[in-house]
């Protein structure tokens, strides 16, 4: 348990620091800070009233608890863009994304210890020089262009998938099925997730292959297999689920900076969420939007992160006491 | 017939220093209710015994020599599937390194079922049931079943791994330095747990350890090995009186005697030979005092001197 | 003078069997040699003719729309004229600053941090790992990206320091947990006996040994530059006074060339992945020569 307390504390600090480096941020702004939370067409009363309302007439650290307050409510302020509650415009916005991270995360963790197991199980030969040959080369091709070479491919020339985009509206108009659009949504889907999965599993391949190496020489394998287990359940039940420990703990670690695949992503393949917006956010000037997308983006690693982290407790006993 | 029988094995690792031929002619007898020890120096290839058994040798080793007959059949020439049958069924083993023999991740209870499972058709009631008699044979509250080994001290888990290898009433158990790794109380008090269940169920062992002391405790019958031979091999009574081999008669004179006063120390001058190189004559001979001149030239063959009584050594003979 | 410092690895020594030893390491140094070559050609193509191959402003007065290759420009023009190969070469020089300085600068923290993490331990370890562990859970793209909306001002510069101060973490975790280990090995222990002070043993025994596994994180430190910097211009959040790989793909996409102009759509997006890949490949090398384990039987 204390291990999890202990986790549970690290992801409120470290969602206190990015909060407060957020305000920060916005105070260094050049201009009025003010443009956070109003919008530059409105009249000087309005203004005027609306800086009473938010307090930013009060002394900083006043409006920075304010500040903390309003964003636990989950008041994030108005989109100058889209001139509606911030969270409104992006709670949508934060499912797309999730719906493309979540299995993007758990394919890429699942492949790359599928192949990592594979490779250290069979030392050696042209299979794994070629699997590792192919996995580093994926793990450091820059996403935007192989998202677009995907494009190219799939869609342009062949015509597989959709050029981006998340749904076809035809296909969702009222009367539409369930499977229907289910299946719209895969088919946009695919290529975006496909492009995720590609550079991200080598990671979680090198590390699981590596450690399965490590746990192979250990002396509990060399038990088990005196106990007359055959290959496949000593490779499986022991080695593998000894060595994914690991490679638990550096995807938890990954889990950061994969996301900053999310932005690019999105933006390649049109994917209307949240890092997208985010981008779109920042060169529009629409502040507000662009502070609550990068919070959320913060949130949802550290999310992701505690998962992780309880999954681990889970795997690894000597942690869970 | 004899449970376990070693003819002539031969075995060696591949390494970059060149090939090692770590066992290298050990014929050895294991009837059925015996306890054989075999001792001898670090690195003089007890292990590599054990493992070339029960066929678990790393990738670099081979055997190119000899027999391992188990009640009669030769393990060398089974198939892999049923050299897995064999194993902990038949065959158990205590691992030198006892300290990491558990794997973590699962329960101790547990991972003494699965070895109970894998041979043996039982529900999981009947399973559960016959791991708390192991456990509470060896000594272990059955109740700390459930816990995991990093929850176990060091003697705790000694007694769990002894336990396992009682699970599946195997033939024959091979224990390989199954006490050294512990503090010499720890040591005494499983010694006297392996005497206890020994007796009780006439086990049969191969008790491998470098301590003579812990040998002439509970083995009825020793081979000695020096550099990937066994060099004598007998009754422990008649070893202890009567050693043949000048090694054995070095490594005698090297411990306390058991019964009656500390003895000095007399070490055997000289070291081990390296075994990656291959002398046709006696491994001994180097380091030998009785030698002879063909002792450099030729092996000498392991014969029955005496009644259940082996020796390697040009000398021995011709003093007989 | 080194009691006893035991070094298994010289560190030039290691460079070089793991790198000459693998063809992996073989390719990655072809590679960064090939683009360490464009980048040094680069000034003395600008200056054939700066007013047509100067990356940003030079742009050809025949040419007012995107062209394919042709003898005066090999791999084609922009979308305004200028010259996609010119562009290519300057790029590659950027490349190299960003990536060397800021691995350079991540790896220089992350190694402090580390040794003086491990070394020390107790209250010292817990902070500096409770704020690693910080670091390593925000975002660092997004987060570039808030800095740079923030600071209208978005030289090469910023972003430099803003990856080296950020890129550290995960080179501070290990040399932290390798710093535990030499710590306890008998050349330090006898080091501290003798009576050498906290530093001097951090400095002469403990620094050199983890100097390879600094190296090799360095190389990863590399390539995470390359294409986090590459990604911020792609998304057109890099300095706009230069032309690096990641803005000529922006310029591309965001321009509509993208299938239209794959003279111009290929060579940056190439460049970035087999620099970014070179590094690493370098890295892999090195890490099986430092742990053998790895290594095919
Ligand atoms: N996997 C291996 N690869 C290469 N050589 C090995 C290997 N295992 C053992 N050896 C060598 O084989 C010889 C016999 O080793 P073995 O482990 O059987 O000795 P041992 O008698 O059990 O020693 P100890 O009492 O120290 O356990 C030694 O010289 C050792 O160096
Ligand atoms: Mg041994």
């Amino acid at each position: 348990m204390g291990y999890l307390v202990n986790r549970l504390i690290m992801t409120v600090i470290t969602l206190f620091v990015i909060l407060t480096v957020t305000f920060t941020m916005f105070r260094l702004m050049p201009g009025d800070p003010s443009v956070f939370f109003i919008s530059p067409q409105m009249s000087t009363e309005t203004i005027a009233r609306i800086k009473a309302q938010f307090g930013l007439d009060q002394p900083i650290h006043k409006q920075f608890t304010n500040y903390l307050g309003s964003i636990l409510h989950g008041n994030f302020g108005h989109s100058f863009f889209y001139k509606r509650p911030v969270l409104e415009v992006i709670g949508e916005r934060l499912l797309n994304t999730i719906v493309l991270f979540l299995p993007a995360a758990i394919i890429s963790y699942l492949v790359g210890v599928g192949l990592g197991r594979y490779m250290a199980w069979k030392r050696g030969g042209t299979s794994e020089r070629v699997l590792i040959f192919t996995g580093l080369s994926f793990w450091t091709f820059f996403v935007p262009w192989l998202g677009l070479l995907m494009i190219w491919v799939l869609s342009y020339k062949f015509g597989l998938f959709p050029v981006g985009g998340m749904i076809t509206p035809d296909k969702w108009l009222p009367g539409s099925t369930l499977l229907g659009r289910a299946l719209d949504l895969l088919h946009h889907l695919v290529s975006p997730l496909v492009c995720y999965v590609l550079t991200w599993f080598a990671g979680n391949m090198l590390i699981m292959r590596n450690s399965m190496l490590e746990t192979i020489g250990e002396d509990y394998i060399l038990t088990v297999r005196a106990k007359g287990l055959s290959e496949r359940k000593i490779r499986n039940k022991h080695a593998a689920r000894n060595a994914i420990l690991p490679v638990v703990t550096a995807f938890s670690m990954s889990i950061a900076y994969s996301i900053g695949g999310c932005v690019l992503l999105e933006t390649v393949f049109s994917w209307p969420g949240i890092g997208r917006t985010m981008v779109d956010s920042v060169l529009l000037r629409d502040y507000p939007l662009a502070q609550a997308s990068f919070i959320l983006i913060a949130t949802v690693v550290l999310v992701a992160n505690l998962i992780t982290d309880i999954l681990y407790a889970y795997l690894d006993p000597r942690i869970r006491y | 017939m004899a449970v376990l029988e070693l003819k002539s094995l031969e075995m060696s690792y591949k390494t970059q220093e060149g090939t090692v031929r770590a066992i290298d002619g050990a014929s050895l007898r294991v009837e059925k209710g015996d306890t054989v020890g075999i001792v001898g120096e670090s690195g003089c290839g007890k292990t590599s015994i054990g493992l070339s058994i029960l066929r678990l040798l790393p990738p670099n080793a081979t055997i190119h020599g000899g027999q391992i007959l188990f009640k009669g059949q030769n393990l060398l020439s089974l198939s892999g599937k049923d050299m897995r049958r064999i194993r902990w069924k038949n065959i158990s083993m205590i691992f030198q390194a006892a300290m990491n023999a558990l794997d973590p991740v699962y329960r101790v209870g547990d991972q003494l079922i699965e070895a109970l499972v894998e041979h043996q058709n039982l529900t999981k009631k009947q399973a559960s049931d016959k791991m708390e008699a192991v456990f509470q044979l060896v000594g272990l509250d059955p109740g700390r079943a459930r816990n995991y080994p990093h929850e176990y001290s060091g003697g705790m888990k000694q007694r769990a791994i002894i336990a396992m290898s009682l699970i599946c009433d195997p033939d024959i158990i091979i224990a390989d330095e199954a006490t050294t790794a512990l503090d010499v109380l720890v040591q005494d008090r499983i010694l006297a747990s392996i005497e206890k269940i020994k007796a009780e169920f006439s086990m049969t062992m191969l008790y491998i350890s470098h301590d003579i002391a812990v040998i002439s405790e509970v083995c009825n019958k020793i081979a000695v090995m020096y550099a990937g031979n066994i060099v004598e091999h007998g009754d422990t009574m008649s070893l202890f009186k009567a050693p043949l081999h000048p090694y054995t008669q070095g490594l005698m004179h090297s411990f306390p005697k058991i019964h009656g006063k500390l003895e000095r120390l007399e070490g055997i001058p000289g070291e081990p030979p390296r075994l990656t190189d291959s002398s046709p004559g006696c491994r001994f001979f180097p380091r030998c005092q009785q030698s002879l001149k063909k002792c450099n030239s030729i092996r000498p063959e392991f014969k029955e001197i005496e009644e259940n009584h082996w020796v390697a050594c040009h000398a021995t003979r011709r003093s007989l | 003078m080194r009691i006893g410092t035991k070094r298994k690895f010289g560190l030039a020594h290691l460079l070089f069997k793991g790198i000459s030893q693998e063809a992996l390491g073989k390719i990655g140094i072809a590679i960064i040699i090939l683009f360490g070559v464009m980048a040094l050609v680069s000034p003395f193509v600008i200056n054939i003719d700066p007013d047509v191959y100067d990356p940003l402003i030079g742009v050809d007065p025949l040419i007012f729309s995107s062209q394919g290759p042709t003898l005066t420009h090999p791999l084609g023009t922009d979308h305004l004229g200028r010259d996609v190969l010119s562009q290519l070469l300057k790029g590659s020089q950027i490349a190299f600053l960003v990536g060397i300085t800021v691995g350079l600068m991540a790896t220089l923290i992350g190694t402090a941090i580390g040794l003086i993490s491990g070394y020390f331990r107790g209250a010292t370890d817990s902070l500096l790992m409770r704020i690693t562990d910080i670091i390593l859970s925000i975002p660092s793209l997004p987060l570039l990206i808030m800095i740079l909306c923030v600071f209208e001002h978005r030289g090469i510069w910023v972003i430099v320091m803003v990856l080296g101060l950020t890129g550290w973490p995960i080179t501070a975790r290990v040399i932290r947990s390798q710093t535990l280990s030499l710590r306890e090995r008998p050349f330090v222990q006898s080091a501290r006996v003798s009576g050498a002070s906290d530093w001097r043993i951090i400095l002469i025994h403990i620094a050199p040994n983890v100097l390879p596994l600094t190296f090799l994180y360095m190389t990863i430190g590399v390539t995470y530059a390359i294409l986090t910097e590459a990604g911020l211009g792609f998304l057109g959040f890099s300095d706009p006074t230069i032309s690096s790989w990641g803005m000529m793909l922006q310029w591309c996409f965001s321009t509509g060339h993208t299938f239209k102009a794959l003279y111009w759509m290929i060579p940056p997006g190439l460049s970035i992945s087999l620099l970014a890949l070179s590094f690493y490949l370098v890295g892999y090398s090195l890490e099986r020569e430092i742990n053998p384990r790895l290594r095919e039987p």
